[in-house]
């Protein structure tokens, strides 16, 4: 009789015909993601980096309206995160850490050059149990040029004029790509010079494009401007709440 | 001081009840050049002298930031105190880390005061042969903290340690009743005709020798050398010395510069 039930739950939990991934959801899983969308657009003395607000379970409980993806590290760096909140956390406090340590041993604030390299590093760091994170760092650079650098969860860094990280990432790229980088744009239309006036529209339309059909984004852009030696603005742009 | 049997080791008491390493340790600190360290109700300044050993090398940084909100000026063996600055950092980064907020300078004091004592009371160790002056904000308010290589943390409205450093006591404790409600830049006034007093006659403060910190309600710590000192320096020079403002008699004796504040 025990024999019959050990073989009946063995059935039960792992029948033959379930394929294995299907099985092992019912094992307790590291991650989860609470999804959101970030994108960020570099000039030539500036750089616009924005993140939605909405929290999300599964993609279908919202758990918040007014959550913190942005992340300012000093005055010339801004992080901005989506995917997993617990790694996000992490990550925020490892990099409060070593720049708090940096402007220690060096008295300055760090660039945001070095600043990438690092962030690549650290992601690495965690090759076998990833961060889960959609990070994208933008700020300054010593030339007083716009930087952004955008990242895959184990640390492939690049730098691109414009970036879209998250779960809206494939409704905003394409849409850069033919806004801000002409790449599907004929070869007859109109190229306008990259402003910062310019840049915030196309953010913002980006933003509203995403709330419109990806249901993990909305409620609010958190919107940052930074300029080369001016002050950090941030405003709030309200979306589509469904 | 004198030399005698008791004082080979830290862990000798003498029969007069001394440690003489401590007290040979207190006398390093008085090696060192003079900074100064005052609070009011809303900010703490601290100054220091830097000092160059010859004409041709740069002078030596005493004020180190610890963190947005605290920071330090060391007078005395400056290795010591760079090891001592980079405790007090790691242990504002380890706070951070676990509790997301600046530190409170209360626990700064106790972890500082069990790193200074533990090197007077085990064999084969030595004292820090270091004087710092830890000027801090927290949520009650601006903080101005004194430490000695006896292990001494005490909690002080204005300080001052290093060389020649009575004249700047002096000069703290007949001006202590006009530090609380002084404006930040009366504060560094107050300071730099403190530090200079410390100096010699024909000496005066130079844009070179002379560093100034401030930390306070919407300030985080800065730190301001060479050039950036100019406009505080600058009016100081002008103003004769020894002549200090002297405000009728005042019946009741001054207060210590030291005062000691419960915590």
């Amino acid at each position: 009789m025990k024999k019959f039930k050990e073989l009946m739950h063995e059935v039960t939990v792992n029948p033959l015909w379930m394929p294995k991934k299907q099985a092992h959801q019912h094992r307790w899983d590291p991650y989860s993601n609470e999804g959101g969308t970030t994108a960020a657009i570099a000039g030539s003395n500036f750089i616009v980096i924005a993140t939605d607000t909405r929290m999300s379970q599964q993609g279908m409980n919202i758990l918040t309206r007014d959550a913190e993806k942005i992340h300012i590290l000093n005055k010339n760096i801004i992080m901005a995160n989506a995917g997993f909140h617990g790694d996000v956390l992490c990550l925020k406090r490892i990099f409060n850490d070593r720049l708090h340590n940096y402007r220690f041993n060096y008295r300055r604030d760090m660039t945001v050059n070095v600043c990438s390299e690092l962030l690549s590093r650290n992601l690495y760091y965690r090759r076998f149990f990833p961060l889960y994170t959609c990070v994208l760092l933008a700020g300054i650079d010593e030339n007083g040029r716009g930087a952004v650098f955008d990242y895959d969860p184990i640390g492939t860094i690049e730098r691109n004029p414009y970036s879209a990280t998250g779960s809206g990432e494939a409704i905003v790229m394409p849409f850069f790509d033919a806004q801000i980088g002409y790449k599907t744009l004929s070869s007859t239309a109109i190229h306008p010079e990259m402003t910062l006036d310019r840049a915030v529209k196309i953010v913002k339309d980006a933003f509203r494009m995403v709330s419109e059909r990806e249901i993990q984004t909305g409620d609010s852009i958190n919107l940052v401007v930074m300029e080369a030696g001016k002050e950090l603005k941030m405003t709030r742009v309200s979306l589509r709440e469904d | 001081m004198f030399r005698n049997q008791y004082d080979s080791d830290v862990t000798v008491w003498s029969p007069q009840g001394r440690l003489h390493q401590v007290d040979y340790a207190v006398e390093a600190m008085k090696q060192g050049s003079a900074t100064v360290g005052i609070k009011s109700e809303t900010h703490a300044v601290l100054v220091a002298l830097k000092r160059s050993t010859n004409e041709l090398s740069s002078h030596q940084k005493k004020i180190f930031e610890l963190d947005k909100h605290v920071g330090v000026s060391i007078a005395g063996l400056l290795s010591d105190g760079r090891i001592l600055a980079r405790f007090l950092h790691t242990e504002c980064a380890s706070w951070r880390w676990d509790n997301n907020e600046p530190v409170p300078i209360q626990v700064l004091n106790k972890r500082i005061q069990l790193k200074l004592q533990a090197n007077t009371q085990y064999y084969g160790r030595r004292p820090f042969g270091v004087g710092l002056i830890i000027a801090g904000y927290d949520q009650n308010g601006p903080h101005v903290v004194k430490t000695d290589p006896s292990a001494e943390v005490v909690e002080t409205l204005a300080s001052s340690i290093g060389a020649r450093s009575q004249s700047a006591r002096t000069y703290l404790e007949k001006n202590l009743a006009s530090f609380k409600n002084a404006t930040l830049d009366e504060l560094i006034k107050h300071a730099l005709l403190a530090l200079r007093d410390t100096l010699p006659a024909e000496d005066d403060l130079k844009y070179k020798n002379t560093t100034i910190a401030i930390v306070g309600r919407g300030q985080d710590f800065r730190i301001m050398e060479d050039d950036e000192v100019g406009p505080y320096v600058d009016p100081i020079i002008q103003l004769p010395r020894a002549v200090l403002p002297h405000h009728g008699d005042r019946a009741a004796p001054p207060a210590p510069a030291d005062a000691h504040m419960e915590e």
